[in-house]
């Protein structure tokens, strides 16, 4: 499974209540829309850690990196690069 | 002097019109364009038939809007109902209903969302889009007028009230968790309101040249402070976008960028950034108040916080929702080896607290247990369509009878100590925080046995040192397997927020009873 199924699955079972998970496209802002809020963005972060085997930093963490599913892959795949 | 709360832009504006009164993301607007622009969606829901006392929502994110909203709906001699964007749409569609909704506020987005509550919703007269046109699914519901923003933008500014409000009208309704099932929605009056604006803004000495956070919702109490003590002040508000606040690092950028001097929120959200965020020194040179409500904040975090930002007051404040707040403490520089968590603190000026036993007696001796209870115009009118006041907490101050006096039975369980200052112990009941949100367990229990499959549910706190309490629920299903987690949450955030949805879900065969056959929650949290 490439990165972004795996995140699209993982978010779509643990956040994406309400919504239809078919509205969950790469560009979605999951942030903004509140799919993801505090909480939820430090269960994302322990979540792609462990299933990725990449180390966030704090710094990171901003909206560039996580403010939608392209983003979280893209900066997943150029950490693991 | 001020006896309405829109009064307080009102002479704010003849002060100080060319001020920043209002600043979002990267716009803002000044006092006079604040004043003028509530003017005119006061206008545009008159002309389209809202009256006085009428209840008018608005369900927005946190935006320029939404404060222009507030203003024109109280204005309009209107009653303003705050809709979290994060609610579900029955929830939403309960409290619509509930207060008899007569106009709602809110983006075409939304509004297409809960298209279908809207259509159910009988006293539902007008629509106001904050976009630039009427969407048009939403303007074929019969019997509600839509229009949008440029229809605001053309109203006339110059606004005649007509007939004056009074102090003791209600000026918002404020839902909140509700244990039987249901938020309950807590009526505040612009005087009731008024009595902490004005506590607020002489304890904590706001002026014209602060920089305030708004940071809470526009649904908590805390948003009472945020917006109308800084408006009174002539100081500037800076709304706090929704998602910094899951980025610690943005958080942090905006305060500092901001430059903000006052800073009110609950403490998780500060543990957040110094947890996640790796908050330094010297990193808020500008920030000279630090009030927090809501929860306990963690004393190491506290500790370290103050270690972090030295230059800054801090205050901690209490109340609920039904007295907003009543009492504060003035918090000193905390010792090493201190684990207990500080005071509530004194009573506010010109509000009175003290302490109940079961038998509704006056305690007065240091340590002893009771309820808190308050009076004074800090108390709310109650609860919107509880005129009895059959199931609520207000009740009639049970140490004198000579004049009517209501006080509010906190359900908070305290001791006054040597000093004369409260200190917080527990509950009476089975509501609880959790990251700074009142959450009944009931209400959570009652969504889970709305569920055809759920048999028996069982809700408890399972205490946590970051968010003060997270939530686990005990669930035995109809049969065996035929539920998990995943279809617990889904169901469940259609019906409460998602704050609520428990973190942790156990399935059993069976819950464990008392000797009378109740659910024995204590066993059940003991595990």
């Amino acid at each position: 499974m490439d990165v972004q199924t795996i995140l699209r699955k993982y978010i779509t079972e643990e956040f994406m209540h309400e919504l239809d998970p078919k509205v969950l496209n790469g560009e979605f802002p999951l942030i903004e829309k509140g799919v993801i809020d505090s909480m939820g963005l430090v269960k994302l972060v322990l979540f792609i850690e462990e299933k990725f085997k990449i180390v966030i930093e704090e710094e990171e963490l901003d909206i560039d990196n996580f403010g939608n599913l392209n983003a979280i892959a893209d900066f997943i795949c150029k950490k693991k690069a | 002097m001020a006896f309405l709360l829109h009064q307080l832009l009102q002479e704010s504006a003849k002060r100080y019109p060319d001020k920043e009164a209002v600043v979002c993301r990267d716009k803002h607007l000044t006092y006079s364009d604040l004043d003028k622009l509530s003017n005119q969606l006061a206008h545009a829901l008159i002309v389209n038939g809202i009256r006085k006392g009428d209840r008018i929502g608005f369900c927005l994110n946190k935006s320029l809007e939404s404060i222009v909203s507030i203003f024109a709906i109280l204005k309009a001699g209107c009653v303003y109902v705050p809709i979290d964007p994060r609610s579900p749409a029955k929830r939403m569609g309960f409290i619509l209903n509930n207060c008899g909704i007569s106009a709602l506020i809110s983006s075409n987005e939304k509004l297409k969302t809960v298209e279908e509550v809207l259509g159910c919703t009988k006293t539902l007269e007008v629509t106001v889009a904050v976009d630039d046109k009427v969407d048009s699914g939403i303007a074929g519901l019969s019997q509600i007028k839509s229009i949008a923003w440029p229809e605001v933008t053309n109203s006339p500014f110059i606004f005649d009230v007509g007939s004056q409000g009074i102090d003791r009208d209600l000026a918002y309704i404020l839902y909140t968790s509700g244990s039987t099932g249901d938020p309950k929605g807590v009526m505040i009056s612009h005087q009731t309101s008024l009595t902490f604006v004005n506590w607020s803004y002489e304890e904590f000495g706001i002026e014209s040249v602060d920089r305030v956070s708004s940071h809470a919702p526009l649904h908590f109490d805390l948003s009472i402070f945020d917006i109308f003590t800084s408006i009174k002040a002539g100081a500037t508000v800076f709304l706090v976008p929704e998602e910094y606040s899951v980025f610690p690092k943005s958080l942090i950028k905006f305060i500092q960028e901001k430059k903000i001097t006052v800073w009110y929120s609950v403490p998780s959200i500060l543990v957040h950034l110094m947890v996640h965020g790796n908050l330094k020194s010297n990193t808020f040179p500008d920030l000279r108040l630090i009030l927090f409500a809501g929860e306990v904040f963690p004393i190491k975090y506290l500790r370290n916080l103050m270690e972090i930002i030295p230059g800054a007051k801090y205050f901690n404040l209490y109340g609920p929702t039904e007295t907003n707040v009543c009492t504060f403490y003035p918090v000193k520089p905390i010792d090493a080896d201190q684990t207990k968590p500080i005071p509530i603190g004194k009573a506010c000026r010109n509000t009175e607290v003290f302490i109940l036993n079961e038998d509704k007696r006056l305690i007065t001796k240091p340590g002893e247990l009771g309820e808190l209870c308050a009076r004074g115009s800090c108390v709310a009118q109650g609860y919107w369509g509880d005129i009895k006041k059959a199931h609520s907490n207000f009740v009639e101050n049970s140490l004198q009878a000579d004049f009517d006096d209501t006080m509010y039975r906190t359900g908070d369980l305290v001791f006054m100590d040597e000093e004369g200052n409260y200190h917080l112990v527990g509950r009476k009941d089975h509501m609880i925080k959790s990251r700074g949100y009142r959450i009944e367990l009931g209400e959570i229990e009652s969504a889970l046995y709305s569920h055809p499959d759920v048999k028996e549910a069982a809700v408890v706190a399972v205490p946590d040192d970051l968010i003060t309490n997270k939530i686990k629920a005990f669930v035995v299903p109809v049969c065996t397997n035929s539920l998990t987690k995943v279809e617990i949450d889904k169901y469940l955030s259609e019906r409460i927020p998602q704050y609520m949805i428990p973190e942790l879900v156990e399935f059993r065969d069976s819950l464990p009873k008392t000797s009378t056959g109740k659910i024995d929650r204590t066993n059940l949290a003991n595990r």
